[in-house]
């Protein structure tokens, strides 16, 4: 059974109300059974998923307003699922339901530090991240990257797209170089807290 | 002036960016309910290349977005990737033997012009300017006339002979002629006739013993052009008291 859709436009982060685009609501509503399913299987409980499919959404709408991301969201149901799964990361952190595996020299290592997580919790950051990044990129751009990622030579890519093998080519490689950017900068980020 | 590069941080290069995002697709969009997934048949079909992509991007983009259709997806076009490489293997197989059958049977059949006699290949050679006649050196057959065990015959009388005359073949022979066993050594006039009376050769040859045979030199004669029957070679020397008579068929 499903829980009740949220209403977006009610509340908003920090109390403030953000415009939300009408390309980002019907995201929301579409991907919505999947965020409850995902929070009820994380949580055991989705009482939560509305709140959390909100807070994002309200999230989203903000850095958009502050022009952290394009007004116009090539995959906006991906972002939403990765955001989401962001959220849900730091509310069971918040809610102490993670139980730490490592070894006692890590723990030491990491005492202290506040944003310090594990190799494993590291590993399940990044792959968000790079789903991400690969949301945010165009529509052909992001389909490109999915095709070569299943095996598709390089002359049936340019084929679907109409385009010259080397155009889709030197696409792939700059949106490599996209997401390796963003990979470091993240893990700079990520030392300089510790 | 070199970038400044953090020791501490990762650099990535494509092979483990591209395996990052494979990772990414397959663990961050669980969907274990799979709602709204495709028809599973329309999803095996795109990834066999059975129906056009471009006309189902919808379906692409939810495979971008639920990790257990991303999985499906990438295992049906690992198994459409794998059967285009047995196939190609395979073609190049058949293309391999048909080179090698190709090549044996020209090897076999193809040099030699098929239903062809030999009067049919003869044809088809130009012939040679013919030489002058002098220049023409028929090859010598080497035959051997052995009269060991002939009996001397005493007398002028004329006593036929219990030996089968010894046959010679029509060519150009080089005649080794043995005499009967304690005939002199000396010069000889050998002469061969035929039943007619007409002289066929006339020469003189020196008749050494060697091993106690007494064998003439060897006298050269072509028999080529002569007509078959019988003929006598006859021998004369200053050391027998007769002129001896052999019969000698020519066949």
């Amino acid at each position: 059974m499903l829980e009740p859709r949220p209403d977006f436009w009610i509340d908003g982060r920090h109390g403030e109300l953000h415009p939300i685009d009408g390309a980002l609501l019907r995201a929301a509503e579409e991907v919505w059974p999947r965020v409850f399913q995902i929070v009820r299987d994380t949580l055991h409980d989705g009482s939560s998923a509305a709140e959390l499919l909100e807070q994002v959404v309200h999230e989203i709408a903000e850095s958009q307003e502050e022009e952290k991301l394009p007004k116009d969201l090539g995959a906006p149901r991906a972002l939403l699922l990765t955001r989401l799964q962001q959220r849900l990361i730091n509310h069971i952190h918040r809610e102490r339901r993670i139980t730490y595996v490592g070894s006692i020299r890590d723990l030491e290592g990491s005492s202290g530090a506040r944003g310090t997580t594990n190799r494993d919790e590291r590993e399940v950051h990044q792959t968000i991240l790079i789903a991400q990044v690969v949301a945010l990129l165009d529509d052909d751009v992001r389909r490109l990257m999915v095709l070569r990622l299943m095996g598709y030579r390089w002359a049936e890519i340019g084929r679907l797209f109409r385009e010259r093998t080397g155009t889709v080519r030197e696409q792939f490689r700059v949106a490599l170089k996209r997401l390796g950017k963003r990979l470091l900068t993240s893990n700079r980020a990520e030392r300089k807290n510790q | 002036m070199k970038p400044f590069r953090s020791a501490n941080v990762h650099h990535y290069d494509e092979s483990e960016l591209l395996d990052l995002t494979r990772k990414a697709f397959l663990e961050v969009f669980p969907n274990c309910e799979r709602i709204d997934c495709p028809d599973p048949a329309l999803r095996e079909n795109l990834a066999r290349g059975n129906q056009n992509l471009t006309e189902h991007w919808d379906v692409f983009d939810h495979i971008c977005l639920c990790s257990p259709c991303f999985a499906e997806y990438l295992a049906a076009r690992k198994r459409v990737l794998r059967r285009g490489r047995v196939w190609l293997v395979c073609g190049l197989a058949v293309f391999a033997a048909i080179c090698v059958t190709g090549y044996t049977t020209w090897r076999i059949f193809g040099n030699a012009a098929p239903n062809l006699s030999t009067a049919d290949l003869r044809k088809g050679i130009p012939p040679l300017p013919s030489p002058p006649a002098e220049a023409v050196v028929k090859s010598v057959t080497l035959a051997r006339l052995d009269f060991r065990h002939w009996s001397v015959t005493r007398g002028d009388l004329e006593v036929p002979s219990p030996f089968t005359p010894p046959t010679l073949k029509r060519a150009n022979l080089s005649l080794r002629i043995e005499l009967p066993l304690f005939s002199p050594a000396g010069q000889y006039r050998v002469r061969l006739r035929a039943a007619t009376g007409e002289p066929l050769m006339d020469r003189i040859a020196v008749a050494h013993i060697i091993d106690g045979r007494t064998i003439l030199d060897s006298v050269q004669i072509d028999l080529s052009s002569t007509d078959r029957g019988m003929y006598t070679l006859s021998l004369e020397s200053t050391g027998l008291p007769t002129l001896r008579k052999f019969p000698i068929h020519l066949e």
